[in-house]
């Protein structure tokens, strides 16, 4: 799933250490939902919305995500 | 994060009992049992005590830094890391059930008792995992 969490990192000049830190995950897990190689939960999609003041829509794309 | 550091104070309690009841063994075993601790016995002895001292130490250290507590909390609650468990121990139990399968129908032709042994371990398995299906079911 595209995001766009490495946009605003850079943005606000956040690290992933200080990110991953502020949201309670490793840094790893971070650079693999920058990379798409993982999914973010949805209590951490929020967590991570949150923390930049935007809605869950705002930082990830479910346009490809498959309708039912 | 609470509910970890109760966690950690609850596993010094444990690691501390193992503690007394390893010295205790240790004692009754020198003066009071005819026969000496030795070999494997007193290997794990040793290692009960030692992993338990450790535990203790690793665990008051953790409770005194708040920084390295939350770097802990962080390192075992990961979601990412949790996930990784989750599919690695999928996979390695489908490759134990295709072994066992396999070992059952290869030492039927060599030696009956293993082959027994093997299909009595994969029902145990498949018995277990149905029994944690049904909990799962009903706890989610």
């Amino acid at each position: 799933m595209k995001t766009r969490i490495a946009e605003l990192r850079k943005m606000n000049k956040l690290s992933q250490e200080e990110l991953a830190n502020a949201v309670g995950v490793t840094r790893q897990t971070i650079t693999s939902i920058e990379v798409e190689k993982y999914m973010a939960s949805l209590p951490l999609a929020y967590k991570i919305a949150h923390y930049f003041g935007l809605s869950i829509e705002e930082v990830f794309d479910f346009s490809e995500v498959e309708e039912m | 994060m609470e509910e970890y550091r109760k966690k950690l104070v609850r596993d010094i309690w444990v690691a501390r009992g193992l503690l007394v009841i390893s010295f205790l063994f240790v004692i009754f075993s020198l003066f009071f049992s005819e026969q000496e601790i030795q070999g494997v016995v007193l290997a794990v002895v040793l290692a009960v005590i030692i992993s338990a001292y450790h535990q203790i130490r690793e665990n008051k250290a953790l409770l005194k830094d708040e920084e390295a507590l939350k770097k802990q909390y962080i390192s075992i609650s990961d979601e990412r890391k949790i996930r990784i468990q989750e599919k690695a121990s999928d996979l390695s139990a489908a490759i134990l059930f295709t072994l066992l399968v396999l070992g059952g129908i290869v030492f039927y032709f060599i030696n009956i008792t293993v082959s027994i042994t093997l299909i009595v371990v994969l029902g145990v398995k498949m018995c277990v995992l149905l029994l944690s299906h049904l909990y799962y079911e009903k706890k989610m």
